[in-house]
């Protein structure tokens, strides 16, 4: 019932209001009177309440407990209180400190913020729209990952990795086969011959230098793996930049594209960039994965190399050590084929790599990123996924002229403004007619203002219709009238 | 008939205005309405936040400008209650809160929203230097700023205020704002200096003002007027205040510049006579 009141009252101070517009009468000015008196009271409490009691009276007289007393609001209720000696002619002087004060601090607020806002970027903004749309195309090439030379290296890498692997597992065939023959031939160790003594003390010096050889490619191939894995962090770091380049540079093209682009263009472009970064993002996962597999190869390939030491040092076969010895064969035995099926592994894992590099570079694709820049710009017909991307570019660029156009149109009328408020200088001659079309920029300008200042306030009076239409007559129904 | 025209009573515009507007509101003629780049723009950035993220609506208005821009509040934050963000309403005016509460109120009809767990009035926070040194304050410590929210509760004590510490938490802030403090301060501080993104709805008189921001990307979205609310609500595909007047709004303009042409003409007549 009361909001009904409120509402029906409302709508008769609205046409008090109005009823100005046929002439000035006692129901307008009481209507604006009230209106005044309500609006100065409710400011009036609301800074009693919001100021005064808030940040002045809670602080320094109702603290809760636990809390210190800030004393430091004395400052301002002396600074406050000099405001209100204004109305004292004898000490009005000390009001200037307080205004000083806020003036001093408006200004050097305005000076850090504003500046920065309405001058520095409004300029550089200005000036960068008027650039071709070639050199921020040439500016995201910049900041492309450099794939085709990570590329390069990284089959280099793959190529001395496989062909470390196939010396060493030849290698190992050979000397695991020449070790069962000699033991095999002599009919155990009991029957040994002094010769094939001889030949096994020989064979096991030759293996102490194949073991040699073994540990150095051994541990060339720990280098790789380390190498491999250096790679893939260092990929795992340009994913992150170049995401941040892509989402930077993308997201700054749309941004200027953004005014000339359609809703659902828009919509589909901003749709495709996040696919794209989602593909990078997978990526990015998908090489972490890696980097751990490649961490327990390292760590799988340096405990075999410490096993095969600790088997490939027991002294030289005799015929008191013989079976022992033996015994050390077959275990070195049992190690070399743990070693071998690691290796089989390996190239397995390596195999797969390599499909994979090859895969990405029959697509034109980078094979550590999924955005190539080669499709990226160049385009082609294998590498749809980013394809996109450059279509997106294209349709940007189409409108390159008009963007130039307009852009070239808003610096000018900048310009031939300036020159209209330059007083320097008497308006004659070039200054005269940059002045003139000055003029002309800034009545397009008014009346483009003008003309929403009309929307404004008709806005105003269909707030007004739709609360005496719709509202009030709600009112009315709702109390049965 | 000249004569009469050059003569014309004011209050016979009076009257042809209010009818071109009363007529449309109490019988909609269903004009179409494309959407500009600015509300789209606006729109979009809305749209693609994850639900649960924080949108900070910022109620820099009073009831002299509640006609054009209530409808952007109510639209924006229909659209935010749809999406499940979490809306987080300050004000530079005074009356701000009051703004805010009317608006939650309209559109938390028939929704299931809780206050404090998905949308919280901190209320108006005083500062001089027309917002500047507000939004210096909400952009380090909104906290400090806002200790009770407007329903006097300590806002530590909502769900919503975890992990909500300053403005540079918010994954957006718009400014409905009705001049300064407003758009001008939050642009000035919140995005220049904390890179926080900043929308802006405004009135239509200061909307020229706005787009230079818009131009130069430090805002990412504006809606100008009672236009830039209708707009908003089209994209939001529901039927607020804003969509309800544009029908006015065209007619009262239609009527505008049939007086201007008449004008003229009469003019040009005079001026051959």
């Amino acid at each position: 019932m009361f909001e009904e009141l409120s509402i029906i009252f409302a709508g008769f101070l609205t046409l008090c209001i109005f009823s100005f517009l046929y002439k000035d009468n006692p129901f307008y000015r009481f209507a604006e009177h009230l209106y005044v008196g309500v609006s100065a009271g409710y400011m009036m409490s609301r800074g009693m309440a919001d100021v005064m009691m808030k940040k002045l009276y809670t602080p320094l007289f109702n603290t809760p407990q636990g809390t210190a007393i800030d004393y430091s609001l004395i400052i301002p209720i002396v600074l406050g209180l000099f405001m209100i000696l204004k109305l004292v002619p004898k000490v009005d002087w000390l009001s200037r400190w307080a205004i000083a004060l806020v003036v001093g601090g408006t200004i050097g607020l305005s000076m850090t913020t504003r500046f920065k806002s309405d001058v520095i970027i409004q300029v550089r903004q200005t000036v960068e729209a008027i650039q071709s749309k070639e050199a921020s195309l040439e500016k995201i090439k910049k900041t492309q990952y450099n794939i085709e030379a990570d590329y390069s290296n990284e089959l280099k890498m793959n190529s001395a990795h496989m062909e470390a692997i196939n010396k060493l597992n030849q290698f190992l065939v050979w000397e695991a086969m020449a070790l069962r023959s000699v033991v095999k031939s002599d009919g155990g160790v009991k029957n040994v011959s002094d010769d094939s003594l001889k030949g096994m003390q020989a064979g096991w010096l030759k293996a102490g230098e194949a073991k040699l050889e073994m540990d150095k490619q051994l541990k060339a191939m720990k280098t790789n793996l380390l190498g491999w894995q250096k790679l893939y962090s260092s990929a795992k770091v340009s994913i992150k930049n170049k995401q941040v380049a892509l989402k930077e540079d993308v997201s700054k093209f749309f941004k200027n594209e953004s005014a000339s682009l359609s809703y659902n263009d828009l919509d589909m472009k901003s749709f495709k960039l996040g696919k794209e970064l989602e593909k990078l993002q997978k990526l990015e996962v998908d090489l972490a994965s890696s980097e751990v597999i490649l961490k327990l190869r390292v760590k799988s390939l340096s405990d075999t190399i410490t096993k095969v030491s600790s088997h490939f040092y027991p002294p030289a076969p005799n015929r008191t050590n013989l079976e022992a010895g033996l015994k050390a064969v077959q275990v070195l035995q049992k190690s070399l084929q743990q070693l071998m099926a690691n290796f089989q592994s390996l190239e397995g894992d390596l195999a797969s790599y390599v499909s994979a590099s090859s895969y990405f570079s029959s697509k034109e694709k980078d094979p550590l990123l999924s955005v190539n820049t080669k499709s990226f710009f160049k385009g082609s017909e294998s590498s749809m996924q980013s394809t996109f991307i450059k279509e997106d570019l294209q349709t940007g660029f189409s409108s390159t002229a008009y963007d130039l156009f307009k852009n070239l149109l808003i610096a000018f009328g900048v310009l031939t403004i300036l020159v209209y408020f330059f007083f320097s200088t008497e308006h004659k001659g070039a200054v005269g007619v940059g002045a003139k079309v000055g003029i002309y920029f800034l009545m397009i300008t008014f009346g483009a203002s003008f003309g929403y200042t009309i929307m404004a306030r008709i806005s105003l009076l269909i707030g007004r219709m739709d609360f005496l239409i719709v509202d009030v007559s709600k009112a009315f129904t709702s109390m049965g009238l | 008939m000249l004569e009469f025209l050059k003569n014309l009573d004011r209050r016979y515009i009076f009257v042809l205005i209010a009818l071109a507007v009363a007529i449309p509101l109490i019988m909609p003629l269903g004009l179409p309405l494309t959407p500009g780049p600015e509300a789209k723009s606006m729109y979009k950035v809305v749209d693609s936040l994850e639900p649960g993220s924080k949108l900070v609506l910022s109620f820099d208005y009073d009831p002299a400008s509640k006609a054009e821009l209530h409808p952007m509040s109510e639209a924006i934050i229909h659209h935010a209650f749809r999406k499940k963000l979490k809306v987080y309403a300050i004000s530079l005016y005074p009356a701000g809160p009051s703004m805010a509460t009317n608006a939650f109120a309209n559109m938390s009809k028939d929704k299931e929203v809780v206050y404090g767990k998905d949308y919280i009035n901190l209320g108006f926070y005083y500062g001089p230097n027309t917002g500047l040194n507000q939004v210096a304050v909400f952009s380090q410590d909104i906290v400090n700023a806002f200790p009770v929210d407007e329903r006097k509760k300590p806002v530590g004590s909502y769900e919503i205020m975890s992990g909500f510490k300053s403005l540079k938490d918010a994954d957006a802030v718009i400014s409905i704002s009705a001049g300064d403090p407003g758009v001008p301060a939050y642009v000035s501080v919140a995005n220049a200096i904390h890179n926080i993104k900043v929308g802006a709805g405004v009135t239509a008189v200061s909307a020229p003002r706005f787009y230079a921001y818009m131009d130069s990307g430090q805002i990412f979205g504006l809606l100008g007027g009672l236009r830039g609310a209708a707009e908003y609500e089209t994209l939001e595909k529901i039927k607020g205040k804003g969509l309800s007047g544009m029908d006015a709004q065209s007619m009262a303009h239609l009527v505008i510049i049939l007086l201007i042409i008449l004008s003229n003409i009469i003019y040009i007549i005079e001026k051959k006579d």
